[in-house]
Formats: structure tokens, sequence, C-alpha cells
């Protein structure tokens, strides 16, 4: 009996019959894979040049004392970096940073939340065109922005403060001249300024909701409130976290808008890490771009301790959602 | 007939791109526009000099056609050309002539392959005035590397003003005030009588101008210094009662509401559009405030006028003091044409080159007789012999000690300083400005002895004796022991 004595099928073995046609993909000649090289290749290059080699070229540059000014720098081992932890201005700018993030972020995820579940709503007319003027902020320029944020909040022929002069104060508010509120209404036009992109990120979150489960909510009685409640928002929770991690990344990148509208100042009010260490490469009399670069160092650092926590967090939470199914 | 293909097209396309992208990356040694200094048979020049765009744009037209090599003019934001240069520098791509925004003492510049020697004509030193080159400052072991152009003679803190809004206010313009006092009486009218302008703008958000202001207001108060250090001693002494009055001063009038709201983010150039719109009666500012005005509301520089710098009290001699005049223009060690770049900025020496450089009405020249015949307005020639009168010579460490040129080299700045903690009193930021100010004596006491130490270890012959000139003498023109 053949049969008897024929090897038992296992989930290894490959079926029985003929042999499949060759995944030409997978064999693909060196000549065909050597194209995927060359179009890689500007990317490749334009990346190594103008980001590897930069990040690289700061580690060396931190251990030197160097102007700028001359040919080569001296070497000076972690003196930068003990000096830029000696620097009260450094830490100052490092806690006006975070503060920065921890402000704009929350406003930005869940405000953009809000605004994304409205525009969701099928019932809402003309949401095509509140989506593109809610997203027309994060294609304008950042530095124009910031100029013209300067005019919007003058204190003296601002339009701000002429309303609020309309509406009985009198004296204004000089909101990015004073030291008091520059930060926070920095931290408002930022949050405006890139609202748009988190809220996309939203609504392509909510197209991954299934109708049906709506219906079949609706259909069991629950309104609108306990929709969202039951069904919307948990099943938002996993984007939760990585719109998280990618508007708190971005909020570590204030620069562009911060240098046009305040400087940095008034008083380093505003110095926000990144114009630190411009001050220090680029705007000093004399540049110290060893300093600078131990302090932007120093900062990838800690951007690096928040990107490992909110990875730690996107981790948890997969690992409760699995024990949850 | 053969037919190409999308692959042999990209492939053809991508190997055009990409050697021309290989040609242009090394233009270096091409003498094409883009190259080291020019080229053979082209010179560029660059500089900061807003107020002078125009002239010196016609100017370098007038010297391609006197040398027969092209000469290309552009301006470049004082903000951008420390960078600019730098970028140029290490790329091999220095101008043939560029103006001195560095900020590294001339030693520093010439050991770092910056700067080629200017071998001035017998002809252009004699139409400068005495005493216009200082070892250490232009010249090292007496060669010439930078010409001085603008006069050491001046301060930044003049009190330009509104002359309609002044008038309208019923003081003088001919009798501008001169003291602390007189000033905020002038203020206060004009607060009164205003229509729609606040009575003065300071630029604020301008730290280093204002740093620069306070500073000339202590010495015309009579601080026996500059930037905090004493001429007799070589200590430094921000906390001295005139640096503090002047602050104070200034503390007064904003919380009285006599500057223009919004200043504190102001710059200076910011600040001078809008007095120059009309948003403010007074704008302390340096003497290049006319041309610089000119320049973006044109027609407001005949609706000025100018008072001298102020002081707490009256009746007495006002003096202020600078150093020996900084070198203005260099030649680039790397210029292919030396000759050409050099006959360039000997120019600017000429009768001419000079009445023109006034005429811009930016820092007045070196010779400010020649700004009464210029074509300037007169609150600037006002201005130019007010200058002639009270700034006088200050003594300088690296002109009694070149080798302290190499402690420049090592100083590092400190932060905050002066213009900051001015700017942090005024917004409420700093509440003991004494102590702020003590704190900077130190800082900049620390910044000096470890750069003197690092200067030392690297074999400079300095100590801080260098810093202590006591036979200084108030009210005179510094004259160095030989």
């Amino acid at each position: 009996m053949t049969s008897s004595t024929a090897p038992a099928p296992t989930l290894d073995a490959p079926p029985p019959g003929p042999t499949p046609p060759e995944n030409p993909r997978r064999r693909a000649p060196r000549s065909q894979t050597a194209w995927i090289w060359v179009f890689l290749l500007p990317t490749v290059v334009l990346y190594g040049m103008y980001t590897l080699w930069p990040i690289a070229a700061s580690y060396w540059y931190s251990l030197e004392e160097w102007n700028g000014f001359t040919s080569e720098g001296r070497f000076v081992g972690l003196s930068n970096y003990r000096a830029v932890i000696a620097d009260p201005g450094f830490w100052s700018s490092l806690r006006i940073t975070l503060v920065f993030m921890l402000v704009v972020a929350p406003a930005r995820v869940l405000l953009s939340l809000v605004l994304a579940i409205v525009l969701n709503s099928p019932r809402l007319p003309l949401r095509g065109l509140f989506r593109t003027v809610y997203f027309l902020p994060v294609v304008t320029t950042t530095a124009i922005v910031g100029v013209v944020m300067q005019f919007i909040f003058d204190p003296g022929a601002g339009p701000v403060n002429s309303a609020l002069r309309f509406f009985g104060v009198s004296e204004g508010i000089d909101f990015l001249g004073s030291s008091d509120t520059a930060l926070y209404t920095a931290a408002g036009i930022y949050t405006w300024k890139f609202f748009g992109i988190t809220m996309i990120y939203w609504l392509a979150a909510l197209q991954t909701i299934p109708e049906e489960v709506s219906e079949a909510a609706k259909i069991d009685g629950a309104n609108a409130l306990q929709n969202l409640r039951h069904i919307t928002l948990p099943m938002l929770f996993p984007f939760l976290l990585i719109i998280s991690v990618l508007t708190v990344e971005d909020c570590f990148r204030a620069f562009d808008l911060m240098q046009t509208m305040t400087g940095g100042g008034p008083f380093f009010s505003t110095e926000v890490i990144e114009i630190y260490i411009y001050r220090y490469a680029f705007a000093a009399t004399v540049p110290q771009l060893g300093f600078a670069s131990a302090a932007a160092v120093l900062f990838g650092l800690v951007v690096l301790v928040v990107a490992a926590l909110q990875a730690w967090g996107l981790v948890v939470g997969r690992r409760k959602r699995a024990a949850l199914r | 007939m053969t037919t190409v293909d999308r692959r042999s097209f990209l492939l053809g396309t991508g190997a055009a791109l990409g050697a021309a992208l290989l040609t242009s990356c090394s233009s270096s040694g091409s003498g094409g526009p883009g190259g080291p200094s020019g080229g053979a048979g082209q010179l560029r020049w660059q500089d900061h000099f807003s107020a002078l765009q125009d002239f010196h744009a016609d100017w370098a037209q007038q010297q391609s056609q006197a040398l027969g090599v092209p000469v290309s003019y552009t301006y470049n934001d004082v903000s951008r050309s420390t960078e600019a240069l730098q970028l140029a520098k290490q790329s091999d791509q220095l101008p043939d002539v560029y103006s001195n925004v560095l900020g590294l003492p001339l030693a520093a510049l010439v050991a770092g392959g910056w700067l080629h020697e200017l071998p001035l004509s017998e002809e252009a030193l004699a139409r400068l005035p005495e005493g216009s080159f200082t070892e250490g400052i232009t010249s090292l072991d007496g060669v010439i590397y930078g010409l001085p152009l603008f006069t050491w003679q001046q301060y930044a803190a003049a009190s330009w003003f509104n002359v309609d809004m002044v008038t309208a206010a019923d003081l003088d313009p001919d009798d501008p005030p001169r003291t602390y006092d007189q000033f905020r009486d002038a203020l206060e009218r004009v607060g009164r009588n205003q229509d729609g302008g606040s009575p003065m703008i300071l630029a604020l958000g301008g730290v280093d101008r204002m740093g620069e202001q306070i500073n000339d207001y202590a010495q015309a108060a009579g601080f026996p210094g500059f930037e905090g250090l004493e001429y007799r001693t070589g200590e430094y002494r921000f906390e001295d009662d005139t640096y503090v009055n002047a602050i104070e001063f200034w503390k007064e009038l904003n919380d009285s509401g006599l500057i223009l709201p919004g200043s504190g983010g102001l710059t200076v150039a910011d600040a001078r559009s809008r007095w120059g719109a009309g948003a403010a009666a007074y704008f302390p500012d340096g003497p290049w405030c006319a041309g610089g005005v000119r320049n973006v509301a044109a027609g407001f520089e005949e609706k000025i006028g100018v008072g001298p710098i102020l002081v707490p009290e009256g009746g007495g001699q006002v003096t202020t003091y600078r150093g020996a005049p900084a070198a203005q223009f260099f030649v680039a060690a790397t210029t292919a044409d030396a000759e050409a770049a050099v006959a360039i900025i000997e120019s600017m020496t000429t009768p001419e080159y000079q009445q023109g450089l006034a005429s811009g009405m930016d820092q007045p020249p070196l010779d400010l007789s020649v700004v009464q015949d210029a074509d300037v307005v007169p609150p600037y020639a006002t201005l130019a012999g007010w200058f002639a009168e009270t700034v006088k010579r200050m003594p300088q460490a690296v002109v009694a000690n070149p080798e302290i040129a190499r402690v420049d080299a090592a100083t590092t700045p400190v932060s905050p300083d002066l213009g900051d903690i001015v700017q942090g009193y005024l917004g409420g930021d700093i509440t003991d400005l004494r102590g702020a100010l003590v704190k900077l004596s130190g800082d900049y006491r620390a910044v000096r002895e470890q750069a003197l130490e690092s200067a030392t270890a690297e074999g400079a012959e300095v100590s801080l004796d260098d810093y202590a000139f006591p036979d200084w003498t108030p009210g005179t023109d510094y004259t160095y022991a030989t």
C-alpha cells in the first residue's frame, strides 16, 4: 500500500503537486536590485549629508573649543559638557522647552480630537471646507506666521489689543513683550499653527472605526454621547499613544516660530533650548560652537529619554490590549 | 530607429544632473562668480552697512571702470554677516573685500588666515587723519591689515526727536533736553499734547544696543571707565551709581507709561522704523539713525532733530570716551587679485568717497570735519560737532600691550549681559538691580581671569596690570607713556 508508506504531510512541508513558479520579486537579478539602490541613492546621500553627518559632527565638535573662525578647534574633552551643565541658562531653557511641550502637546492632541470628531460627522455641511481651513496654518511658512503674529499681538495697534480696548481693557496686554505672558502666547500660537496636522491624524484614525459598530449601538439605543464614550473613544485609544508620541516630538521643534516672534525674550522667558543653542553657536560676537554642540547633544539625550518613555508606553499599551482580547 | 525607454531616459537624466551637481560643487578655483574671492577677472565686495547700500553700489560700479575689473557689491544684513563669512571662509569663498563683523582681535584673524595685508600708498596714508592706525587693532608688527572708516568720536545714545511732535507740545526743537529731568519733562509734555503718538520709543528687544546706550549714559554721568571697566584700577564696577541711576531713569520712564507700549520686543531696526512712521516723539539712537530712518521712511529725515547725550544733572562738562578706531574693511587672504582689492580699499581714503560716506549719514567718517561740508541734514552735522567736542580717547589695554589681543580671543561672552539686565529690570524679571550688576561685574572678572590664564598658558605675556591706567585724567585724550 503505497498510500500507507507515504510520509504524512506536515505543516512545514510544501504541499504536494507541481512546483509553484518562483516569485520574480524574490529572485530579481542583481541588475534589477541595483536600480533600487540607484533610485535610493539621492535620498541616502542627502540624508547622510544633511542629517547624519551633522549629528556625527556635533558629537565631535562638542569635544572641541572652536569659534568657527579658525580652521580647526582645540580638543578639550568633556569641558564643554561641564560648562553647559554648570550654566543656569541651559537648565532654564530646558525647563522652558519642557513647559512649552507640556502646554502645547495636550492642547493639540485633545482639542484636535474634539474638532476631528465634529468634522467627521457626515451631517456637518461644508466639512471639506472646514477641514481645509483648519489645515491651512500648517502649510503657511512658520517664520511668516511669527512675524505676522508680532503685529497681531502688538500692544499698541494690534487687532487683539484693539479688541481688548473696545471691551474696556484700556491698558491693553503686551502679550509677547511681557515675560509673564510671552511663553503662553507663543504656546497658543504654536498650537493653532500645527493644530491641523494632529487633526488629520485623528481624522485618519476615525476612518478605522467600522460604521456597523456605531449603527449597532444606535439600534441598541445608545445616544451620541454614549456612542462617543463607549465606542469611539475606546477604539481611538491605540491611536492616542502614537499621536501623542508624534506631537510631543513635534513640540521640541519650535525654533523658527519662537525666533521670529520673540527671539527668546523678553529676558530669556521664551528661550527654548534650540534658541539657546543658536545663541551660542551663531548669534554671539564670538561663537562657541563646541559649547553649543555640547548643549545640542545633551538636549538630544533628553529627547531620546522622552522617546524611550513613550516607546515603553506604546509597548505597555499593546500588551494590555492583547491581554484584554 | 533607436528608441529610448524610460529606464534609459532616467539613467541619462540622472547622470547629467549628477555631473552638473559635481561640477557646481567643485567650482573652487574656477574663477566663476561663486568661486574663491571672485577669482581672476572678478572682485567681490561684501559689507553690512545698510545706510550706505546705494552709495557703495555706485562706488563699486565706478571702481569697476577705474580698475578695469568687474566689481560686484553685495549688502548683507549685519545679523547674517558673521555667519555668512564663517561659511565663506570654511568653503574658501571669502569675498575679496569685506567689512569687519567678525568680533575677533586682529591677531587672531591674521593667525586664522582671514586677512591679506593692506599696503596702502603714501598718498592714501597722507589723506587720513593722524593716529588712524593702531598697533594691535589695525596693524601688527607695523603691517597694516584693516582700514578704519568711521570716527572713534561718537556715541550711541543721542536723543533724536520728531520736530513736528515736539513743536506741537510747545517745546523748542533748537533747545533739546540735556538732563534726565529736562528729558522727563519733555516726554510728559509730549504725552499731554500728543496726537496719536507716544512720547518715546525704546528698542528694548535690542539688548546689545541697550547695553551700549547705558554704558554711554554712565560715562556721560561720570563713570571713569567704559563697559564697566574702570580705567585707573582696571576693575569691573557695573554696580557704580552712574549705571544704577541710568537704568533707574529708564525704568521710571517705562513705569510712567512714557515709553511706547510693546517696546519690550522691538529690535533697533523695528523701533527706528516705527519712530520714522510717527509712533513716538523721541528715540535714543546713534548717529546712524538719520541715514537709517531715511532708508525706511524717505523724507522723514527732514523732520528730525537731535539732542546730545543726557546727563543726570546739568552744569558740568559732558565727556564720553572711545578707543582707537577699529578696522572696518579687510582684504581676504585668499584674494586672487590683491592689487585690485587693495585699490578698492585705497579708494575709500579719497575725499570723494569720504564725502559720499558722510552723506550716507551712517557712522561719521574718520575725519569728522568732512561732515560739515557734506550733503547731510543739519541735525547730523550738529551731532558730529558735539562728537568732536565731547568724545575723548580712552586708554586701552590692547594698545598698551598688543599681547592682550590673545586674551580677547580667549574671552567668552557673559550672559546675562548688561542689556539683558536692563531688559529684565524694566520688564520686572529682575528686582534687585544693584545685586544683578554686582554679579555682572563678577562674571566679567571671572571670564577675564579665565582668558588671562588661557593666554598665559599659551605663552602670552599679559597680566591684570595691563588693564589699569593709574595716570588717566578725566576729560582728556589719553596718551600712552613711551
